[in-house]
């Protein structure tokens, strides 16, 4: 069975002009069935269409605002804030003490959705006042409504419709959250490889980690947290797809003079605490001196492509010569 | 006593109640003073389920030829609900208190074998008890039935007046 999302499948757009094109509801109920998913047919089936066949854009909209939102508290469960400040406290650190950057650091979050990694970082203050935070993404609808949350609390922050590649100004860091698992194949290297611009000092992009227990977990937990069912079936099938650590880290090695590495790779951490951890690159001249940052405890938890092939450790430092 | 801990249970399961109506509906970082407003919405729609169920077990004893008897068969029952009720209140407790005051990799474990299954499971939980307290009593099988229907209606309740759509 082909693993598709629905929400991949709503919303369309002209790769050049960014102009919505409409989506015949039938052609998202087809692709679905064509991939043996006859549940997540069924929730297509039930999406608004207007007299021509075509989904109604401000019902998908709202459908998928709504799914956002819920999908929202499965991050503040998680203390996805926390997690990813654990290891950009640091790494803004050391980037700052090399003087990788003339101008603020930019934190460029991609794929945002409604900006709760964001805005979270903007509300704790966690990186510091110096720090500007950015949340892209091409769906227009989840961009306005990051925008109007951010305005409704005063948060520092903005958001922008579009690349994130493409920015006027490129991020001193990139990040994510939930997006790597929608790339596969060359796609996945694309996205690592657009990241290797002289402006960018890192990149730190959290997903599902590809464990045994991730799909049961998802299951468990959406079932319980979220009332969509096009959230659940989403929301499950983001755990069946998520990318295990060696393809993460062949695809990471995409992004030229930064350093691939995963921290809290699976195989080496309680899979019930590492529900969500990220793939990282680095400047090579950083590496040394962010795990100086980061302590030995979590230092060690950094590991690249030598420690993770054949599952056996070859030391803290293997990392580097990964690189 | 037992009556008068089942009824804090299920008050304290109203507020939890209303607090779940309430997330994953409202996009905002800071929203404590909203949650607890969902908290006390979940308590006053857990009331009057919460009196409903009281007086119907009050209307039985006060009709009942033996008030003795009839008082402890529904303490009997009301004793078989707590023993199912308790220890999943126990673990609930303890899941939050991990979550809420350990550091984040425990928090994320209490949420992922705690406080995410615990949630799923309980409406099981509370028709598990209902059949407990139900066993072998007629009066005490339309009261638990009560009861159970009240603590299961709230948080759609509370959901579908106040938090149909995101916030």
């Amino acid at each position: 069975m082909q693993l598709i999302e629905i929400s991949d499948l709503v919303v369309d757009h002209d790769p050049g002009t960014r102009e919505r094109l409409p989506v015949r509801g039938a052609d998202v109920v087809a692709r679905l069935v064509a991939a043996g998913d006859r549940g997540g047919a069924r929730i297509a089936a039930g999406l608004a269409c207007d007299d021509d066949g075509n989904l109604d854009p401000l019902a998908v909209d709202r459908r998928l605002v709504a799914v956002h939102t819920e999908l929202q508290r499965l991050s503040e469960e998680l203390r996805l804030g926390d997690r990813i400040a654990e290891l950009l406290r640091p790494l803004l650190a050391v980037i700052r003490a090399a003087g990788h950057t003339d101008g603020p650091l930019r934190v460029v979050d991609v794929g945002c959705g409604l900006g709760y990694l964001v805005r979270w970082l903007a509300a704790s203050g966690a990186l510091g006042p110096d720090v500007d935070l950015v949340g892209v993404d091409f769906n227009a609808a989840l961009v306005t409504e990051a925008g109007r949350l951010a305005r409704a609390e005063g948060l520092p922050c903005r958001f922008v419709r579009g690349d994130a590649f493409a920015l006027d100004e490129p991020a001193t860091v990139y990040v994510s959250t939930g997006v790597l698992h929608h790339f596969r194949g060359d796609d996945l290297d694309a996205f690592f490889a657009a990241q290797a611009t002289p402006g960018t000092a890192a990149f730190c992009h959290f997903d599902i980690a590809a464990t045994g227990l991730a799909p049961i977990g998802a299951w468990v937990f959406h079932r319980a947290r979220m009332r969509d069912p096009l959230g659940r079936h989403d929301g499950v099938m983001s755990a069946r797809r998520a990318h295990d650590d060696e393809t993460l880290l062949a695809a990471a090695a995409h992004a030229d003079g930064l350093t691939p590495l995963v921290y809290e790779p699976r195989g080496r951490s309680n899979p019930f605490c590492t529900t969500l951890r990220p793939v990282i690159g680095v400047r090579p001249d950083l590496l040394p001196p962010l795990r100086a940052e980061l302590g030995p405890g979590p230092s060690g938890r950094l590991v690249g492509r030598a420690d993770t092939v054949g599952g056996t450790r070859q030391g803290a430092s293997a990392g580097e010569g990964a690189a | 006593m037992n009556a008068l801990l089942l009824a804090a249970l299920a008050l304290v399961d109203a507020a939890f109640a209303g607090f779940r109506a309430y997330t994953g509906r409202d996009g905002r970082i800071r929203k404590s003073k909203r949650a607890l407003l969902a908290a006390r919405r979940g308590l006053a729609v857990g009331a009057p389920a919460l009196l409903l169920s009281a007086a119907l077990a009050v209307t039985l004893l006060v009709a009942a030829a033996d008030r003795g008897a009839r008082y402890a068969e529904l303490d009997a029952a009301a004793h078989r609900m707590l023993l199912c009720y308790a220890p999943y209140a126990v673990i609930v407790a303890l899941s939050l208190v991990c979550y809420l005051w350990g550091p984040f990799r425990a928090g994320t474990l209490a949420v992922v074998v705690g406080l995410g299954p615990l949630t799923l499971v309980r409406p099981l939980v509370v028709l598990a008890g209902a059949v407990a307290a139900a066993w072998g009593s007629l009066p005490a099988a339309s009261v638990a039935a009560v009861a159970a229907v009240g603590v299961l209606v709230v948080e759609p309740f509370v959901h579908r007046r106040w938090y149909a759509e995101p916030v």
